[in-house]
């Protein structure tokens, strides 16, 4: 019997007040790893174009992996995917929710929601049943008053996922948070359960991820955690952000809306100077033993009181470097209210970026702000911005468009300095300097993505010999980044699928091999890393076919222009720019999709896709 | 003579020099060998040590020197040299 999965799809219904309990395919499973390959299919086959992101007929789908939740190191983590709001193509987004570890113990591998609740809701899941119950109480709280309301009627023990006020409001770059303080953040989706009158998903159950081999399981938990101990132990001293120092001295840290590269205030937002003055905690997510996350408090000044959840180094960049601010506290509280409003820290920085440079433009004013004077690095300005994008008011409810349609909304040329792809603002590593992640930003499936990927890794020095990657590749050169950021995806998808860690798998150096056995524990079917290779391709795949199902064709493969045309300005990588075209023509090839980017029809058979052959014809 | 500024980006090495970059002087065409050996004669052997760990990246004005001819690198007056750990920081 295969281990690993709870067998059950739970699907509900909010318009009808309805839900039905489905067996999982385990057939479709075999080939796709876990629910983000399943959910793809379905994606594919029942959202078609006429489906509005906000429609009811819209899916909402929480979807984990066979090691979500069992005790594999880092098997923390649950997928949000529809259809976004901010893109209008493949939305995602991945998150350690323990929320998603109590869905799977109380039965359930993965929910899909569907229609609309007539008033403000939120879903109970538990062992005894699925209850849709009333969120009038709660509507209007932030994500954490939210949660721990919930949690008051429910039990301390119940978990629980969030929106805020912004996602009620159909902000698009709306976040959903988690009670354990960690975001599904990208592409809008807390704007998706807001259109559907839904506050909250709490869950809660008894049983247990059953796993095949425990004693498999055990000596690879072992190994595991001895090779990836001594790696990440910057990540446990420093978090995420300890990187920004390096990152500013390797040309990788944006600054100013990427037109510099260099930041003098880099040492005052980094993860040692947060270690040295606001970091109170660190904080783990389930059965992972790095604890990366920051827990911080500010006891005196502007942005006192503030204790909670600390920033990543994405939201550091977003809301400092690249908004010219190095205050630290000042970010912490930015943080906070984007967490707490349910907001996604990259796009809001990434828009607020985009609005300092329209204002030192002249392409917007004080008229059009509200009187507000969105001058470079000024932490006021950038924490009371959050605050209008996050309650939808004033200047904040076109900034809350996201920056390609808050660009469209302003004109007057400031298309030119909204840095997105497909809609979806560029995360904090820099194409400029890693011409890889320039390739791997214009084909994500979501838009401009750091983590569908990590592509820059063999230039970092952090090298994947199981597949290849075995020697240190140059950052500034694009021979060969095709094929880099081919197999990196397909690689990142394999890990998502699993349900498990990033960061632990490749900063802490797990051979991928180590995911086949880990797999294989799990489930009992014996599999080698070159069939989860295959079913990553497959599950990149059919999220690609779901980007051409709506719309999405070569031209939309692109990068802003400014990373085209205008050279990098100072910094280790003055004078670059990216050259997408050449490496774009290869890696069509390398995927096998046809010169409009469609993939072609060989290629869907070669990876067993027969099924999804009448998308592309 | 060429001044050379080295950026230590290794807690290990911050804490033991007590600095986060220092400056030395060098003959004309130094190497980055031959700045790594006067930082050890001033700095003691946590220099080598840590600029020797695996996977440590050196940057000579942000570049790797393993695309720039390795230690053998040329230095010029006013160059950055950076020692990079392997695990700087995360996405």
């Amino acid at each position: 019997m295969v281990r690993g999965y709870a067998g059950k799809v739970l699907r509900i219904n909010l318009s009808k007040g309805s839900f039905s309990i489905e067996d999982l395919d385990m057939s479709l499973v075999r080939g796709l790893i876990g629910c983000l390959g399943v959910a793809s299919k379905i994606m594919l086959e029942e959202v078609d174009p006429s489906v509005h992101p906000y429609s009811p007929e819209n899916r909402l789908i929480f979807a984990t992996g066979p090691l979500t939740g069992s005790t594999v190191p880092a098997g923390c983590k649950t997928a949000v995917i529809s259809r976004s709001p901010l893109t209008g193509f493949w939305g995602e987004a991945i998150f350690s929710a323990n929320c998603g570890i109590e869905l799977k113990r109380a039965g359930y591998d993965m929910v899909i929601i569907e229609g609309r609740a007539e008033k403000p809701s939120y879903i109970w899941i538990h062992d005894g049943g699925v209850e849709i119950r009333d969120a009038d109480g709660i509507w209007g709280m932030d994500t954490f008053t939210a949660c721990k309301a919930i949690k008051g009627d429910l039990g301390e023990d119940a978990a629980v996922v969030s929106i805020g006020p912004a996602g009620e409001r159909l902000v698009r770059m709306a976040s959903i948070i988690s009670d354990n303080g960690r975001a599904a953040g990208r592409c809008g989706l807390g704007a998706v359960m807001g259109s559907k009158n839904l506050k909250a998903i709490a869950a809660k159950g008894s049983g247990r991820v059953e796993v095949a081999d425990p004693d498999l399981l055990s000596s690879l938990r072992g190994e595991i955690v001895e090779i990836t101990k001594e790696r990440m132990k910057p990540f446990t001293e420093y978090g995420t952000s300890r990187g920004v120092v390096a990152f500013e001295e390797m040309g990788n840290l944006p600054v100013k809306n990427w037109t510099k590269g260099r930041f003098p205030g880099a040492e005052k937002i980094s993860g040692v100077r947060m270690a040295e003055t606001i970091l109170i905690d660190r904080r783990s997510c389930f059965a992972c033993h790095v604890a990366c996350g920051r827990y911080v408090r500010v006891s005196e000044g502007p942005y006192a009181p503030l204790e909670g959840y600390g920033p990543e180094y994405e939201t550091i960049a977003a809301l400092g470097s690249l908004c010219m601010n190095d205050n630290l506290e000042a970010i912490a509280k930015a943080n906070d209210l984007c967490n707490r409003f349910g907001l996604d820290t990259i796009s809001v920085g990434a828009t607020i970026a985009f609005a300092m440079e329209c204002y030192e433009r002249g392409i917007i004013t004080r008229e059009d702000t509200g009187g507000i004077e969105i001058r470079w690095g000024d932490p006021e300005v950038i924490i009371r911005l959050v605050e209008l994008i996050g309650r939808g008011e004033g200047f904040g409810a076109i900034l809350g468009e996201g920056s390609m349609r808050a660009a469209k909304k302003i004109g007057k040329g400031a298309e030119r300095y909204a840095m997105h792809v497909k809609g979806l603002e560029v995360p904090m590593h820099n194409p400029y300097r890693f011409k890889e992640m320039g390739l791997q930003y214009a084909t994500s499936e979501r838009g401009a993505c750091h983590l569908r990927g990590l592509s820059m890794l063999p230039a970092r020095g952090v090298l994947i010999p199981d597949i290849g990657l075995d020697k240190r590749l140059d950052g500034f050169t694009i021979e060969g980044k095709a094929h880099v950021v081919k197999i990196m995806q397909d690689a990142c998808r394999v890990v998502d699928a699993l349900g498990i860690c990033k960061f632990v798998v490749f900063f802490g150096g797990v051979p991928l091999g180590k995911l086949a056995d880990l797999y294989t524990a799990v489930t009992g079917w014996r599999t080698t890393l070159e069939d989860l290779m295959r079913a990553g391709e497959r599950i990149w795949m059919l999220q690609r076919l779901f980007n051409v199902r709506m719309g999405a064709r070569r031209a939309d493969d692109t990068l802003p222009r400014r990373f085209l045309e205008e050279p990098m300005a100072d910094g280790a990588a003055q004078g670059q720019v990216v050259e997408l075209e050449p490496m774009l023509r290869e890696y069509y090839a390398e995927r096998g999709l046809d010169e409009d980017g469609k993939p072609k029809i060989e290629k869907l058979a070669e990876l067993g896709l027969e099924f999804a052959i009448k998308y592309v014809v | 003579m060429i001044r050379i500024k080295l950026i230590l980006l290794d807690e290990v090495l911050r804490r033991a020099i007590g600095e986060k970059e220092v400056t030395l002087d060098l003959p004309e065409e130094a190497t980055v060998e031959d700045l790594l050996k006067r930082a050890t004669v001033e700095y003691g052997s946590v220099v080598l040590e840590a600029a020797s760990k695996p996977g440590t990246s050196i940057l000579l004005n942000g570049q790797s020197i393993d695309f720039l001819g390795g230690l053998k690198a040329r230095l010029s007056d006013g160059d950055r040299v950076a020692i990079i750990p392997l695990i700087v920081g995360g996405f």
